[in-house]
């Protein structure tokens, strides 16, 4: 969805919905998470679409990928999603970008591994280990997501 | 534990634009793997290592631009890289696309598609969505693969230039 926004995107996610994707690509620095949203809920609404039906990738952008920035960074998202969670969350680029004038440059000091373990403080994941841990056997969920890291959990 | 057992906002994490380098650093490091990785891949620019590694460490990979636009606007000069060819107009996937009956971009995404990877075509284009779609009714034999695979070109299929990201 990199560089649509608008109604002409708004026609091309009904046109796709209709066709039969579901699986839509957004990120922050798109800035067109709110067309997203705003499609997605009039969907859901017209109950043409459970939330479970789409998977939605976001990103969180390059601009804001310091650590302490992630929270608030996914938060804004899911706002602008107007979604209670997004189905997977993607570090844009795995450096932290400052402005420098009209440019944009790469912060050589940014750590992309502390951004890495804010967002998993993000994810369902430590839901999930926090259940783990308490013994409510919620790992077997775990289990439907082939991608969520189960390995590390079953250790 | 509380703040954790509030979060959940994503089901999964990844990364994007990763390098194995920057992928191991990761694995080397952290508890949890990422799910996915988001990569630049197309005809011309297919990242079999890349690709390779990730699908070992069970890192899904989604092709972004695999389609390769001609030319792009730098997110960070405003400068038009220089234009590249099209593997929309190379002869090889013509024959292909003509043989099966499908268009050159569907020869494309279900190639992709066969290696693995999942594609994120993007289009406003009403029949471009439709036909971006339209890739589950045929399939590549071994034959159209390997033929497919020889138009990796290495560093100079590269559209998207990140030299500024340091990866």
């Amino acid at each position: 969805m990199l560089q649509a926004e608008g109604e002409a995107l708004e026609k091309a996610l009904e046109v796709a919905l209709e066709t039969g994707y579901r699986h839509i690509d957004t990120a922050q620095r798109y800035n067109n998470e709110e067309v997203v949203g705003k499609v997605l809920k009039r969907w859901f609404d017209a109950g043409k679409l459970k939330r479970e039906d789409v998977f939605v990738t976001t990103k969180l952008s390059y601009t804001t990928s310091y650590s302490e920035q992630v929270e608030e960074s996914l938060k804004a998202s899911l706002g602008k999603l107007q979604l209670d969670y997004v189905d997977l969350y993607l570090i844009h680029v795995p450096i932290t970008c400052i402005a420098q004038g009209d440019y944009l440059v790469g912060d050589p000091n940014s750590d992309y591994i502390a951004t890495w373990k804010a967002s998993i403080h993000q994810s369902l994941l430590m839901v999930l280990i926090y259940k783990t841990l308490s013994g409510d056997g919620e790992t077997i969920r775990c289990g439907q997501s082939q991608n969520c890291g189960c390995l590390q959990l079953q250790h | 534990m509380e703040k954790q057992y509030d979060a959940g906002r994503a089901r999964t994490v990844g990364v994007s634009n990763c390098s194995i380098k920057k992928i191991q650093r990761i694995l080397d490091t952290c508890r949890i793997k990422p799910a996915n990785n988001q990569i630049e891949m197309h005809a011309y620019f297919q990242q079999p290592e890349l690709v390779d590694f990730c699908h070992k460490n069970g890192i899904t990979v989604v092709a972004f631009a695999p389609l390769a636009p001609l030319s792009y606007f730098s997110y960070f000069s405003g400068e038009e890289s220089k234009p590249k060819s099209s593997a929309l107009e190379d002869e090889v996937v013509i024959t292909i696309a003509k043989k099966h009956s499908k268009t050159v971009v569907q020869v494309i995404l279900r190639f992709l598609l066969q290696l693995g990877v999942s594609t994120i075509p993007k289009s406003v284009t009403p029949a471009r969505v439709r036909e971006n779609y339209n890739v589950f009714d045929f399939a590549l034999d071994v034959g159209d693969m390997n033929k497919l695979q020889t138009l990796h070109a290495g560093e100079n299929g590269r559209v998207f230039d990140l030299s500024d990201f340091a990866l």
